[in-house]
């Protein structure tokens, strides 16, 4: 197998040019020596037979010429270069496009990919079906961590040196690896997910004032810094080497699942480690939404083996992994998977794991205050202990926990059901939330529910499963769904659909139409948020609301982009901000302000906001931005701007909205 | 040819039959209007939610017509189905889909609605002062021109008619 030996140039350390991670290893000449001459002696004979070319020329391009996004991607287009065939396809042979530009001419069939907080997987359309990949040790789900070690990084799709899983989990544990990046990706460190990540065995530094925590992996008893950005892409490059090694051509395209609770900022991280990895985002799905589109097929296929009645079928689909939970609502019929609503949070078997350790040890903060080594190999231990007994105890009544954590420090504990919920008592009440919200936001009663789907790793524990059972009023769940399975697979079913794949059988007809799992709105009528587009609207969506100047001769406004759930614009995540300036001199609440959210079919937010009352010539232009546009710290400029400005540029809600 | 007093309608006639053709028509006005700065871009109101939706034109159609008149539309036309190369268009159209199928799959909104439509929408109307004035512009402009064609066309053939 060629991975086996392929991440040779990751070896290195970033610090030498021959690494990939090094910005002057990616130069055309690594890649092209032979056929840049080639090219120009071509071109210039062209020139000088018949001028000015218009025609197409065929000429070999390797991946690496496809691979633009980033220099990060081409370890393994070099790889290609060597070890693989090149290929042919159409370069326009004008000065004009560049070779760069070229289409490639294999059947470019976007992958799914599923990053999970503990395990990933990947799967793409084979053209009869969903197919998920192993990797070199068999397996479909794969850890998600990245290893740093001297001067190497690897990541958990090839799963490193280790042989044996026992093997691999304590050097996961050992404060050498990342692991968790996507409770980490995009927030800030006043983020509670943020200071419960400091319990993990690798380094995470928080300031507590609202910007990006520090993030270090431990290598030769130093803490080497890195972002939860760079990690996820070293991930995903392994991913897309797997991928690629499987279907035998470079991937390009991708759909990606990602928690209902994660903002747009998130989503721009996530996007933001594809380009580095070279791989273009055609769309991120809400974990349940990818579950919803496998079930809309299911629900197809019975209809062509004409066991399915065609009538619409509800279903709650409920997933909890070990970072996020999150719930949906769909309605489905003939293909069409409409999401009636949508919520989530971020706990999951993290917070479980988490919470029994603290039960176990009681003394589990002062006792891992500092990160030693010492420390750092005891609370692995224990680590490995807890998850080892909670997955026993989804099919045990009692579990017991015997470990050593040296030092003198021993437990030895036994811990059943009872005693494992009592201790995780506020996680359950959590879902419990979740699940009622998403009834209501759907305004359906739990008997209207057809199929109750559960998935994710968490779906497991008994008292999950009875718990969201209970709520839906029904006894058994969905059964024909890999809980681990249904979410890679339906991003890679969704992949196939965006690609333009179609099966002549039908079974790709589908379509999941998906709505915001979040409210969308500025800031107005002082720290009150006012929500444009609210929860649960269908996207693409486009909303208008009008507001009016709040002081006398106000000539300036300040329009400050929310997302969330909070009635406070500070209880919501601030996406940007910006200025309406020259508004014509006016009494207050006489001048109308209309702003207006958009989120197109990609998914992307746009609000335009301008002065619509008075008209005329005297009236600034309307302002489009593209949201988000905050980079970093989201956490103190909302403070910033109302320490500077204070009420002086604030806009209240008109009382005649546009909206009906 | 029946020009319509009421402009609205006669825009929905070019989305009615949820063609291609009908839609590309629709989507060039819908955009004129939101291109314009002054317009707010969110009235850009269509008209007959029935024909949107391609539906009988009466209050007795049942909420599960709605729904798979709505799913089918979607299937067609939903951004995610379309080529990349019509996605602005196949957005604006099931944005209008998407408005039609909420006000009439929601009993109290379709009761106002077909109350409106019995009156001739003067109340919807007024609300949407300014986006029909555009619509008048537009109309205006496409009106002349299919006259000057339609005369064009008569010339020509009376033409022919006194070569036979």
């Amino acid at each position: 197998m060629h991975l086996v030996t392929l991440p040779f140039p990751l070896l290195l350390p970033p610090s030498t040019p021959l690494s990939p991670l090094h910005p002057t290893f990616y130069s055309r000449e690594h890649c092209l020596p032979k056929l840049l001459p080639v090219l120009i002696s071509t071109r210039k004979k062209r020139q000088q037979q018949q001028g000015p070319p218009k025609s197409h020329l065929l000429v070999p391009v390797t991946p690496s010429q496809l691979a633009d996004s980033c220099w990060l991607s081409v370890s393994f287009a070099t790889f290609y270069w060597m070890a693989a065939e090149p290929f042919y396809t159409v370069a326009s042979d004008s000065e004009t496009t560049g070779e760069d530009k070229s289409q490639p001419s294999f059947p470019d069939v976007a992958i799914g990919i599923d990053i999970g907080t503990s395990k990933c997987s990947v799967a793409v359309w084979n053209g009869h079906h969903v197919e998920l990949l192993k990797n070199t040790r068999n397996q479909k789900g794969m850890r998600s961590y990245v290893m740093f070690k001297d001067d190497t990084l690897s990541a958990g799709v090839t799963g490193g040196a280790a042989k044996e899983n026992a093997h691999e989990e304590r050097d996961v544990l050992s404060g050498s690896a990342i692991f968790n990046m996507k409770r980490l990706i995009g927030r800030m460190d006043t983020d509670e997910v943020v200071q419960a990540s400091k319990a993990l065995p690798f380094l995470v530094q928080t300031l507590g004032i609202g910007v990006r925590p520090f993030i270090a992996a431990l290598v030769n008893n130093m803490w080497r810094s890195t972002t939860p950005e760079e990690v996820l892409a070293i991930f995903l490059l392994e991913l897309k080497a797997l991928a690629e090694m499987h279907l035998k051509h470079p991937v390009r395209n991708a759909v990606l699942t990602i928690p209902v609770a994660f903002s747009r900022f998130q989503q721009t991280r996530i996007e933001r480690a594809c380009a580095m990895a070279g791989l273009h985002v055609l769309r991120l799905m809400p974990e349940p939404t990818a579950v919803a589109l496998l079930y809309a097929q299911h629900q197809q296929q019975l209809m062509h083996d004409n066991m399915g009645s065609g009538i619409e079928k509800i279903a709650l689909i409920f997933n909890m992994g070990a970072g996020y939970c999150d719930a949906a609502v769909a309605a489905t019929a003939g293909g069409v998977s409409q999401i009636r609503a949508l919520s989530g949070c971020s706990v999951g078997g993290e917070d479980i794991l988490q919470n029994i350790m603290r039960h176990l040890v009681p003394n589990f903060d002062s006792l891992y205050a500092g990160q030693t080594m010492d420390r750092i190999k005891s609370m692995g231990l224990l680590r490995i202990a807890t998850q080892d007994a909670i997955h026993k105890l989804a099919s045990q009544d009692s579990v017991e926990i015997n470990v050593d954590l040296g030092d003198g420090q021993k437990v030895s504990k036994v811990l059943d059901h009872s005693e494992f919920e009592q201790v995780n008592r506020v996680i359950f009440e959590k879902v419990e939330k979740i699940i009622n919200q998403c009834l209501a936001d759907a305004k359906l009663v739990p008997e209207d529910i057809n199929d109750v789907i559960l998935v994710g790793g968490c779906s497991r524990i008994p008292r999950i499963r009875s718990l969201v059972l209970g709520l839906c009023k029904t006894e058994v769940s969905y059964k024909n769904i890999d809980a681990l399975e249904a979410a890679v697979s339906g991003a890679a079913l969704e992949g196939a659909i965006a690609s333009g794949v179609t099966d002549p059988e039908g079974s790709l007809d589908l379509l999941t139409i998906q709505a915001t799992p979040m409210n969308l709105g500025i800031r107005a009528d002082g720290d009150n948020f006012a929500a444009i587009i609210p929860r649960n609207t269908t996207v693409p969506a486009r909303r208008e609301m009008l507001f009016m100047t709040t002081h006398d001769n106000q000539t300036e406004a300040l329009i400050s982009v929310y997302e969330g759930e909070g009635e406070r614009a500070e209880e919501n995540h601030l996406l940007g901000y910006f200025k309406i300036t020259g508004i014509p001199p006016a009494p207050k609440g006489t001048v109308e302000i209309s702003v207006c959210m958009d989120i197109d079919a990609s998914n992307v937010l746009r609000v335009f906001a301008g002065v619509v009352k008075p008209q005329g010539q005297g009236v600034p232009p309307f302002i489009e931005v593209r949201m988000p546009t905050l980079d970093d710290g989201h956490g103190w400029c909302g403070q910033a701007l109302a320490k500077m400005y204070g009420s002086k540029l604030d806009l209240a809600v008109h009382p005649k909205k546009l909206q009906p | 040819m029946n020009t319509c007093t009421i402009p609205m309608a006669r825009c929905a006639g070019g989305i009615n039959t949820a063609t291609a053709v009908g839609r590309s028509r629709s989507h060039v006005k819908v955009m004129a209007a939101v291109a314009d700065r002054a317009s707010s871009f969110c009235s850009v109101k269509s008209s007959d939610y029935y024909k949107v939706l391609s539906l009988e034109h009466s209050p007795a159609v049942g909420a599960e017509e709605i729904k798979r008149a709505y799913r089918r539309l979607a299937l067609q036309c939903h951004p995610d189905v379309c080529p990349p190369s019509r996605r602005a268009e196949s957005t604006e159209f099931f944005l209008e889909v998407r408005r039609a199928y909420e006000t009439l799959s929601d009993p109290a909104q379709k009761l106002r609605y077909d109350a409106e439509l019995r009156t001739g929408g003067a109340a919807r109307r007024s609300r949407d002062e300014f986006a029909r004035d555009v619509w008048e512009a537009q109309l205006s402009v496409l009106r002349a021109r299919s006259e000057r064609r339609q005369r064009a066309s008569r010339v020509g053939r009376r033409h022919g008619m006194a070569h036979a």
